[in-house]
């Protein structure tokens, strides 16, 4: 846990590296900082949840289904997040709070409503093994909703803007403005990773308390 | 060698489907009821907005879809968790025929016995919404692709929470999401044509969703019963 | 550093990061209750069986 919590400090401290550049128009612009990160993430956990679920269901690979669980909160935490910061970002910049024409904004949402989904059938079933594989199914069903998240901009005439740092012939945007954003979008990717990593330990540790692993690990050391 | 023929999927599925149209015979109020709420919903709906006739003409499509799709939720039910409920759920895994046909022939019954009466009531629906009968028609239409649709989509959720208690309401929860795209697609086409523009993009879209659920629904479903039911 | 209250908009930004940090807040205080809760859990678990043997 100690190397989380270095990694949480890490990831602060990156993120809080957007203050100090100065910026051509220092507008409501600079929610991208908070925004982008957030975006990535809940799309990136989803996909994590998607190829864990694939692994628990093919190979039966019991951590996988931990992984997936504990991911999934998370995830769906980031989703708010993202749908949050950029409704308030949209508010100056494109004059609504919500806009129900841009698809982005759409499957996000509906991603969000996956998620819960997929915790609240979690949770209603009791058994532990069902609960993991049903729910597993049911993450990849909604599955496809993460390229279409992506690529809608392509597809669909969109308020958003095509993405500008993945492109083949280097980021499109200026440096100045690259280099925080890269910066808190590798602090907030650390922070959730650390965050995903005790959750995932301490998802292992529960699923097989009774083992004599789990109890040699607690016995041994008074401070877990 | 009749017993070859016996064992055909085809046989199969044309059995399933007549056991299932036979169970419910036995139950008809049950399959009343959503019907009825779809009506009374419908009409009640124009009490909360004004009621200017423009108004309703406009919205008409829109909330007839919804409603239609969310009392259809309410008879996903019928598809596997009475059969859990009474055990024969577990003759029908164990039986010799692919269990994705078996589905199928469910998910088809089902939209025999609960998509096509919302489908036949849709045109008296419209009156209440002031649509004319050739916009009410492609409505009727667009709701037997989509309450096919529908089915295939809701059979997913109803077999992933056949375990569960009392999950009507989870089971609203987890369709819902999956089936906003083709409400989108359904309503949609019948505003553009309202709006002067062809149908039959629209009809294109809803025929692919559906195919495109028809292709993987009933392998989902068949796993998920698998898993859920033992 | 002195015009951080002139932005445009600057209740707009500044309430995206509060609530950016918030919710970041949340979660890792939801992530160590949960790592405190299931280990309250499993040492009484790990109890009874040491009470058994």
């Amino acid at each position: 846990m100690s190397v989380g919590m270095l990694l949480l400090l890490f990831g602060v401290i990156n993120g809080l590296y957007f203050a100090p550049p100065d910026y051509q128009q220092s507008d409501a612009f600079r929610i991208i900082y908070v925004h982008v990160p957030a975006a990535y993430i809940s799309m990136m956990t989803y996909s994590l949840m998607a190829v864990a679920s694939v692994i628990g269901l093919i190979w039966r690979i019991k951590i996988a289904f931990a992984f997936t669980s504990s991911a999934a909160s998370l995830g769906a935490w980031f989703t708010f997040l993202a749908l949050v910061t950029g409704s308030i970002w949209g508010r100056p910049m494109w004059g609504t709070w919500w806009e129900w024409g841009d698809p982005r904004l759409t499957s996000e949402l509906l991603m969000l409503f996956l998620y819960l989904g997929y915790m609240a059938l979690r949770a209603s079933i009791n058994d532990t093994q069902k609960a993991d594989k049903l729910s597993s199914i049911f993450i990849l069903v909604g599955a496809i909703n993460v390229p279409i998240i992506h690529y809608s901009v392509e597809w669909w005439s969109s308020l958003h803007q095509t993405s500008t740092l993945l492109k083949l012939d280097g980021p499109s945007i200026a440096t100045s403005m690259l280099i925080p954003l890269m910066a808190t979008i590798i602090g907030t990717m650390f922070y959730f990773i650390s965050l995903l990593l005790i959750r995932v330990r301490a998802e292992v540790i529960f699923r097989n308390r009774r083992s004599k692993w789990v109890k040699d690990l607690i016995l041994e050391s008074k401070h877990v | 060698m009749n017993s070859f023929k016996e064992l055909s999927m085809w046989n199969g599925f044309k059995k399933m489907i007549y056991r299932d149209l036979l169970n419910s015979t036995k139950n008809l109020s049950q399959l009343m009821n959503p019907l009825l709420l779809f009506i009374l919903i419908s009409a009640s709906f124009p009490f909360a907005i004004n009621m200017d006739e423009n108004q309703l003409i406009m919205i008409g499509p829109g909330v007839i879809w919804i409603i239609a799709i969310l009392s259809f939720l309410l008879t996903l039910n019928n598809l596997y968790k009475d059969d859990m409920e009474d055990g024969s759920l577990d003759y029908i895994l164990l039986s010799a025929q692919p269990l994705p046909i078996l589905t199928l022939a469910k998910i088809f019954a089902h939209w025999l016995l609960s998509g096509l009466p919302l489908v036949l009531l849709c045109p008296f629906v419209s009156i209440f919404y002031q649509l004319s009968i050739e916009v009410s028609m492609l409505l009727s239409l667009t709701l037997l692709i989509g309450t096919l649709a529908l089915s295939l989509i809701g059979s997913i959720g109803a077999s992933l929470t056949i375990s569960s208690q009392n999950n009507t309401t989870l089971l609203s929860l987890l369709v819902l999401p999956i089936t906003i795209p083709i409400l989108i697609f359904g309503a949609k086409t019948v505003v553009l044509y309202q709006n002067g523009h062809t149908s039959l993009t629209g009809l294109y879209l809803i025929g692919a969703y559906c195919m495109f659920a028809l292709s993987f629904s009933p392998f989902v479903s068949a796993a998920s019963l698998r898993i859920g039911s033992n | 550093m002195f015009d951080f209250f002139d932005m445009e908009y600057a209740s707009f930004v500044y309430s995206a990061f509060v609530i950016f940090f918030i919710v970041i807040g949340i979660c890792t205080k939801s992530a160590l209750d949960l790592n405190k809760n299931y280990m309250k859990t499993i040492r009484i678990i790990l109890n009874e069986l040491e009470a058994k043997k």
